[in-house]
């Protein structure tokens, strides 16, 4: 089910009365039935998937925690990790690496059809999967208490707003929130409503509408001059900011009506002034996923400075590697694994600030701005390998974008990109001076009210006549 | 009452900024679409539109009302005009002007004609045989074009009364005329005062929406795979599930009769050479009609049949992934053919 789409809305509005009008033994049954009808809405046969990696992380988690023996718990992880890596890499990455291992033979002239099977990747499987194993590697350190309740963690891994697309949920924060559903509070249906509100005008009046025109530009660039190009780059950095952080604030409006906190998942990236800052911005939920269970486990910045360059790298790259099954997405992780590692080397040990403030950099707005545009065009640089189905379309598109070739609609094209940016940085730019998601909330009702208004209105509107675009991240 | 006023202010403030945002952003532009008592519908000169459906298209009405580079009504000497009509084949709203196929037949005719070739766009979606006639007659007419090449498919050939054009009929006198009813309609008179409204994209996609209502498709958009109808098996399919009606498979006497003076007319007009190029296999009655009045007759649809291999499908959009209209290639290969066979048919007087 998606979230930009008709039937979502209604199914919201039938769940939230129905759960809160139970007893509050009920509501935990209710939700996870619903949360599987949302994921089955998709496809049926998937929820099998999803039973089975709660099936298997749930009592692996038991034994693991009452085991005393360490060779037996690592046994008991062991197991864990390869049922679920093991899931992920078939439906994920089965056609990749043995597409990748036929051209690798290829180079020593030996022809091998390998097996190529028509999988059809589960959505989501990616996040549940590191939500799932971030349950069973807390409790293997001894950092998490699993839970008694079946249902409990059922809930846990099959939470219909952050399913099919994160936020990628720490046990320790959800579990103990979906242990007793509360009503929400005055102040989280306000919440909830100002992100619902927000998210759906970002992901379909921005995100939607963008995908329509660089789709079609990335999937044939030959059609298009250098400036459509350089345009459509743009609106790509764009589109997918505004899709998954939609997405993000939907996830997190939706959860706050049902009185759960979700962690945030995005915080202006686009206003970093260095890398470091964008990956402390950019999906918070998998970087900090990323850092705890793969570079600190690596040895993190402990072994000097060279193994802190090869933990970065193998971070990224495996972090690229989640996001898609394909050495474009890989290269996208190695480039920010590159530029992570310039800039550590930059920084040395100097202690970085994060702050939203435009004058952090010695008071200066000017030397944040310059910093700023430098952090964004190597971001670009790396979204052209992210979105580009191959290594093929990617240099073409890279060569002619600076190539000079003649577009068709220069001007328009520039009047679209300005717009887009123009809308999206004001929106970045209230939630980051007034360091909330909810900033609508600090308005006067009056004027909130409308805001409202006007975004559901033409979000609706749109939404109605146009066919709904998935999220960029649900093919994850 | 003070927050109310605020309220109505602040919304009103922000529709503005919408309507703004939707115009430049071409998310969804006014409808380039203007009433004229004597032509119907036609194209608001210098308009903006665009269309993100099979393909990404951006264009823009010239100066004269047409699509494509503007050509003044008066022709200047040494030149060969020559005017496309169609519906929305020729208009190619799915792909940018310099790849569609006026734009390639003008390339190649350029290349090695004596004299100065001009290809005009008068393509308008949806728009049937015995309409193109009126929109020449009314307006293609006065560019003066040396040929007139139709592109149409069978079911154009079906003679029915469009909304917001003149219909044909034939009076007691056996002549074919012009029915202006279309004037009196209450969608014109709305069209013909407040055709600003129209130039909202707010609007725009307000109306948009009421069409898919109007069509029935209300109850899939909303309830998706839980719509009832669907669920129920009743009422209306979706778009791709639409069967094909009968209409246009047979030639229906009035439809024989309006074509055969058409068809005469154009026979009479010495000074510009027609020719059909049929997109589609024709009835044979319409087949016999226009080879018995001379007109130029092209199966356009086996050259484009003979396109198809496994490898490539002249209808299939690589970015959408759907079959429509021609793509990118076809449309190249497409403009080929045609001027060939311009230059070997149409222009040898």
């Amino acid at each position: 089910m998606l979230f930009n789409s008709f039937i979502f809305l209604f199914f919201l509005v039938f769940i939230l009365p129905l759960v809160f009008s139970l007893k509050p033994k009920y509501r935990q049954i209710t939700l996870t039935i619903a949360s599987y009808f949302f994921y089955g809405y998709w496809d049926w046969r998937f929820t099998g998937l999803l039973l089975l990696s709660t099936f298997v992380d749930f009592f692996i988690g038991k034994a693991i925690y009452s085991e005393s023996n360490q060779n037996k718990k690592k046994y008991l992880l062991y197991t864990s990790l390869l049922t679920n890596l093991g899931i992920l890499g078939f439906f994920k990455y089965f056609n990749f690496f043995a597409e990748s291992f036929n051209n690798t033979l290829a180079l020593f002239n030996y022809q091998l059809d390998f097996l190529h099977l028509n999988i059809i990747l589960p959505v989501g499987i990616s996040f549940y999967t590191f939500q799932t194993l971030s349950y069973t590697l807390d409790i293997y350190r001894g950092e998490l208490k699993p839970t008694e309740s079946f249902l409990n963690f059922a809930l846990f891994v099959s939470f219909f707003p952050q399913l099919v697309a994160g936020p990628i949920e720490r046990a320790k924060h959800l579990l103990p929130q979906l242990d007793e559903i509360k009503r929400p509070s005055k102040q989280y249906i306000r919440e909830g409503i100002a992100l619902i509100s927000i998210g759906m005008f970002k992901k379909i009046i921005i995100g939607d509408t963008l995908g329509r025109i660089v789709d079609p530009i990335f999937t044939e660039p030959s059609h298009y001059g250098s400036i459509e190009l350089i345009a459509s780059l743009i609106l790509f950095s764009l589109q997918i900011y505004n899709d998954f952080s939609g997405y993000s604030h939907i996830a997190r409006g939706t959860s706050r009506l049902l009185g759960i906190d979700l962690m945030e998942n995005f915080n202006q990236p686009y206003l970093s002034t260095n890398i470091t800052e964008f990956w402390r911005r950019w999906h918070i939920s998998l970087s900090t996923w990323l850092r705890d269970y793969l570079y600190i486990p690596l040895g993190g910045n402990r072994r000097g400075n060279r193994r802190t360059y090869i933990n970065l790298m193998l971070t990224m790259l495996l972090g690229g590697l989640w996001h898609g099954a394909n050495w474009t997405f890989v290269v996208w992780g190695g480039l920010h694994g590159i530029f992570l590692a310039i800039h550590k080397l930059m920084i040395g040990n100097k202690k970085l600030n994060f702050e939203n403030n435009f004058r952090r950099e010695k008071g200066s707005i000017s030397l944040f701005i310059i910093k700023l545009i430098f952090t964004n065009l190597l971001v670009l640089l790396t979204w052209l390998f992210f979105r580009a189905n191959s290594f093929t379309t990617a240099f073409y598109y890279l060569t002619k974008m600076f190539a000079f070739v003649d577009s068709s609609f220069p001007v328009r094209f520039v009047l679209i990109t300005a717009m887009f940016g123009f809308l999206s940085t004001v929106i970045d730019f209230m939630e980051y001076s007034r360091k909330s998601h909810t900033f609508w909330l600090q308005l006067t009702p009056s004027i909130r009210y409308a805001f409202y208004t006007i975004m559901w209105f033409y979000s609706l509107l749109y939404m109605f006549q146009a066919e709904p675009m998935p999220f960029i991240y649900f093919q994850f | 009452m003070k927050g109310i006023l605020i309220y109505i202010g602040t919304t009103l403030g922000l529709i503005l900024f919408m309507e703004f945002f939707l115009q430049i952003t071409e998310i969804s532009l006014p409808n380039p679409i203007a009433v004229d008592s004597k032509i119907g519908k036609v194209l608001q000169p210098d308009s903006r539109i665009n269309l993100i459906k099979e393909g990404l298209y951006l264009g823009k009405v010239n100066e004269y009302g047409y699509l494509g580079p503007g050509y003044p009504k008066e022709r200047k000497a040494n030149t060969i005009r020559i005017a496309l009509m169609g519906d929305s084949y020729v208009e190619a709203y799915q792909l940018f002007e310099k790849f569609n196929f006026r734009t390639v037949i003008e390339d190649e005719l350029n290349k090695t004609s004596d004299k100065k070739v001009e290809v005009l766009n008068f393509g308008r979606s949806g728009m049937s045989f015995g309409t193109m006639y009126t929109y020449y007659e009314n307006f293609v007419k006065e560019f003066s074009p040396d040929i007139v090449l139709f592109i149409i498919g069978q079911d154009d050939f079906v003679i029915k009364n469009q909304s917001l054009f003149p219909g044909l009929e034939i009076n007691s006198e056996g002549e074919l005329v012009f029915n202006k009813k279309f004037k009196e309609s209450y969608l014109f008179k709305l069209r013909e005062k407040y055709n600003f409204i129209f130039n909202f994209s707010t609007f725009d996609l307000i109306k948009k929406s009421a069409k898919l209502v109007e069509e029935g498709y209300a109850a899939h958009i909303l309830f998706d795979k839980l719509n009832p109808e669907l669920l129920f098996n009743t009422g209306k399919k979706l778009t791709a599930e639409i069967e094909q009606t009968d209409e246009g498979k047979v030639a229906d006497a009035n439809s024989i009769a309006v074509l055969s003076k058409i068809f005469s007319n154009f026979n009479s007009e010495s000074s510009t050479t027609f020719a059909m190029a049929a997109r589609g296999e024709l009835a044979n009655d319409y087949v016999k009609l226009i080879q018995e009045n001379q007109i130029h007759y092209l199966k356009l649809y086996k050259y484009v049949s003979s396109l198809k291999t496994p490898d490539f499908d002249p209808n299939y959009w690589k970015a959408s992934n759907k079959y429509g209209h021609w793509n990118h290639r076809a449309h190249q290969l497409i403009g080929k053919y045609l001027a060939n066979y311009i230059r070997s048919e149409l222009m040898t007087d």
